[in-house]
């Protein structure tokens, strides 16, 4: 049985293969990454493992790089793994049978956890010149084959700059996408399978038109009895709790508007160009303190969630930071947008100039 | 010794310990995990993937060695070095260990 299934998420993949098993499909092989074969047995319970042993582009290897699938074959056979397959980058699947217990977690420790992390992001990353000239060298011949193909016409000129243009926009973004995939790639293999399990049952990607938004839902939440963590990875975290809570939240429109009633205003630090310093949470968060209000996080560095135990008396201080927009694009309109705007039509506009006078 | 060496492996991290302690004698992978069990009553149990990277890293640091392979299967030993730093750690262990006899024990007994 084949089927041809592309996964961006090791993780997911994992499950799948850990699915099809118990449907009756073991996994026999796997081509070009994406191509799975299937071979049909009694349905079964197995963990599956992914691991990469592949060399780094640059290269370079240390001993432990160059042992370390042989140690990995010789370890893991003897305590009930199995090598099924491999792909063509090198990316090796282990299955054993289930045993419910923490055997079948492959790496109790972070410190090897990250080893096999990195191994897998660091095929990504361009890691050395000889990388970067071996892309430049493919993006060269293919300009110069399309030069002799289009010609020297001056009028087809502007075609030209354009594919010339559209090639590398195309090239830079499977560079950046494949780091993406890396990055992800990374994130997740430091997951342990508890974790992985937790964050698919409490994670939630969601984003909000409006803080209120975001507090309504967290009381939601709450309800249910999950209390809020923070956001990892772009998840929002929950965890069981007996205990309930009343969500607040800050922004920086928000507290510019109470300092200006009460007289004051507030001073960005001139320093902070691209909006980093966390000057505004901390008087944010001055204020917060006094009112018996416990941080939880910030999100998108625009809102910070407040919370307090739901048996303490309500407080009124959150009524302004509810109203603007999640991630306080007011304050990055005028902070970060506006200013881009801006040079961008300055630049713009002095191109514009130039070209008419040339 | 190198000072490298001396950084990483002072002090070490309690799996490097049994780890080395099992490899006194000659001994391959399922072996080590199995006397690291037995040894603490279940209570270090070493996962597939910290051992085979764990054995990587003490090979390249040449504080264990491969004595032996048989189809695959590779026996490892602990080396000079490897006995140096294990005794070093053994001392440093019982020095914190009477630190803290001492110090808590008092407090404890206080209150």
């Amino acid at each position: 049985m084949k089927k041809t299934k592309l996964f961006l998420s090791i993780l997911k993949e994992r499950d799948w293969l850990e699915s099809m098993a118990r449907q009756g499909y073991m996994l026999e092989d796997i081509t070009f990454g994406i191509n799975y074969k299937f071979k049909e047995v009694e349905p079964v319970e197995k963990v599956f493992e992914i691991e990469r042993f592949s060399l780094s582009s640059s290269g370079d290897a240390s001993k432990q790089e160059l042992t370390a699938r042989k140690t990995a074959f010789d370890i893991a056979t003897q305590t009930g793994w199995e090598v099924i397959t491999h792909d063509e980058s090198m990316n090796y699947y282990f299955a054993k049978d289930r045993a419910g217990d923490e055997t079948d977690e492959l790496y109790e420790d972070v410190e090897s956890r990250q080893v096999r992390a990195d191994r897998f992001r660091r095929t990504y990353t361009l890691e050395t010149p000889q990388m970067l000239l071996s892309l430049l060298l493919i993006v060269a011949v293919i300009y110069i084959a399309l030069f002799f193909i289009i010609g020297n016409k001056p009028g087809e000129l502007v075609v030209w700059m354009g594919i010339f243009i559209g090639l590398t926009v195309i090239e830079v973004g499977i560079s950046f996408f494949q780091m993406k995939a890396g990055e992800l790639m990374y994130k997740e293999l430091m997951l342990s399978r508890e974790e992985w399990e937790q964050r698919k049952k409490y994670g939630v990607k969601k984003s909000f038109k409006k803080v209120a938004d975001l507090k309504a839902f967290l009381q939601e939440q709450d309800e249910k009895g999950l209390a809020y963590k923070g956001n990892v990875d772009g998840y929002m975290l929950f965890e069981e709790s007996t205990i309930h809570y009343r969500y607040y939240a800050d922004t920086l429109t928000a507290l510019k508007k109470r300092l200006k009633k009460s007289g004051k205003s507030f001073k960005k630090e001139t320093k902070d160009w691209e909006n980093n310093s966390t000057l505004w949470h901390e008087q944010s968060m001055d204020e917060a303190q006094k009112l018996g209000l416990n941080v939880v996080c910030s999100v998108e560095s625009g809102t910070i969630i407040y919370r307090r135990d739901a048996g303490l008396p309500e407080v009124i201080w959150d009524n302004d930071a509810i109203k603007t927009g999640s991630g306080d694009i007011t304050a990055k309109l005028y902070t970060t947008f506006g200013p881009i705007l801006i040079i961008a039509f300055i630049v713009g506009f002095v191109l514009g100039f130039m070209s008419q006078m040339g | 010794m190198e000072d490298k060496i001396k950084k990483k492996y002072c002090p070490m991290t309690e799996t490097t310990f049994y780890t080395l302690l099992a490899l006194l004698s000659p001994n391959h992978g399922y072996g080590i995990m199995k006397f690291v069990l037995e040894l603490t009553d279940e209570r270090v149990r070493m996962g597939t993937g910290t051992l085979y990277t764990m054995l990587g890293r003490l090979v390249e640091d040449q504080m264990i060695q491969v004595m032996s392979e048989e189809d695959g299967k590779k026996t490892y030993q602990i080396t000079e070095l490897g006995e140096t730093l294990l005794n070093m750690e053994q001392e440093r262990i019982k020095k914190q260990c009477e630190n803290g006899e001492r110090i808590l024990g008092d407090h404890n007994e206080k209150n």
